[in-house]
């Protein structure tokens, strides 16, 4: 595995923003999800911006905070996909349940 | 009738594969339980974005089922908690009543209900696992601990500043 030479900056995790149609509708519980991630410097997911500032991408201490930045935002994540799936299940049984006359 | 038959016949398949699209997602929600209760947020992660697929998933088969739905020409009853009766809605449907078509319907919507049922308990489980979690001080160790482990790609070169 190549060694890292440098500070890794913020705007790099590997994972794909959430997109789609699940997503709509969320604004309100994504702007909290968007305030704990931005707080721990962290531009996770796409629909969080703005972007960090220059002077937070270096630093001392930096790499410690993005190790944890990210195991938060994999539970950010996590928390945001619970409220989808709940949402979807009350959907689909109630769709079921309301295609009866 | 050959094109309602055919309609309930591809309801059918659509229900078959959305049971077991939420069946994929149930039993993606144990394995997150176990990753939380282990704290391994890296296994987490992959199960996240695994999620997200399946979720992407059901939401288009949803929409394929509803849509077949109105094609095929029939409804569903509750008559208990999850005792559905699929019938007909239509001349057209009605002729096929007696065909064990509407009675398979009926029976894997109960089934998906009853899925969902069992998902929707395990998905409140690991969202109060999972906030635990996030709020604890266990995840924010003062020195670099097991959660390294946990880091996307490897870890291990974040400590490299």
């Amino acid at each position: 595995m190549p060694s890292e030479t440098g500070p890794r900056t913020v705007q790099d995790p590997p994972v794909k923003p959430l997109t789609g149609a699940f997503l709509s509708g969320y604004e309100v519980y994504d702007e909290t999800v968007c305030k704990y991630v931005r707080s721990f410097n962290l531009a996770y997911y796409g629909m969080c911006s703005p972007a960090l500032s220059p002077g937070d991408e270096t630093g001392p201490g930096l790499a410690r905070r993005n190790l944890l930045s990210r195991e938060k935002a994999a539970l950010n994540k996590a928390l945001l996909l619970f409220n989808v799936t709940e949402e979807m299940i009350e959907r689909v049984t109630g769709g079921i349940a309301g295609q009866k006359k | 009738m050959e094109t309602n038959l055919e309609g309930l016949d591809q309801l059918e398949d659509l229900l078959v594969s959305e049971f077991r699209t939420w069946q994929a997602l149930t039993q993606l929600a144990r394995e997150e339980r176990e990753a939380l209760a282990q704290q391994n947020l890296k296994k987490l992660k992959e199960l996240v974005e695994r999620k997200v697929l399946l979720l992407e998933q059901a939401s288009s088969l949803e929409q394929a089922r509803k849509a077949q739905f109105r094609e095929a020409g029939v409804q569903v009853q509750r008559e208990a908690d999850w005792n559905l009766v699929v019938q007909a809605g239509s001349e057209a449907a009605s002729a096929l009543n007696g065909s064990g078509v509407f009675d398979r319907l009926a029976r894997l919507f109960s089934g998906l209900l009853a899925l969902l049922d069992r998902l929707r308990e395990i998905t409140r489980m690991n969202r109060s696992l999972a906030s635990s979690l996030l709020w604890s001080e266990g995840l924010v160790p003062a020195e670099p601990g097991p959660l390294q482990g946990a880091v996307p790609g490897g870890g291990g070169s974040q400590d490299a500043v």
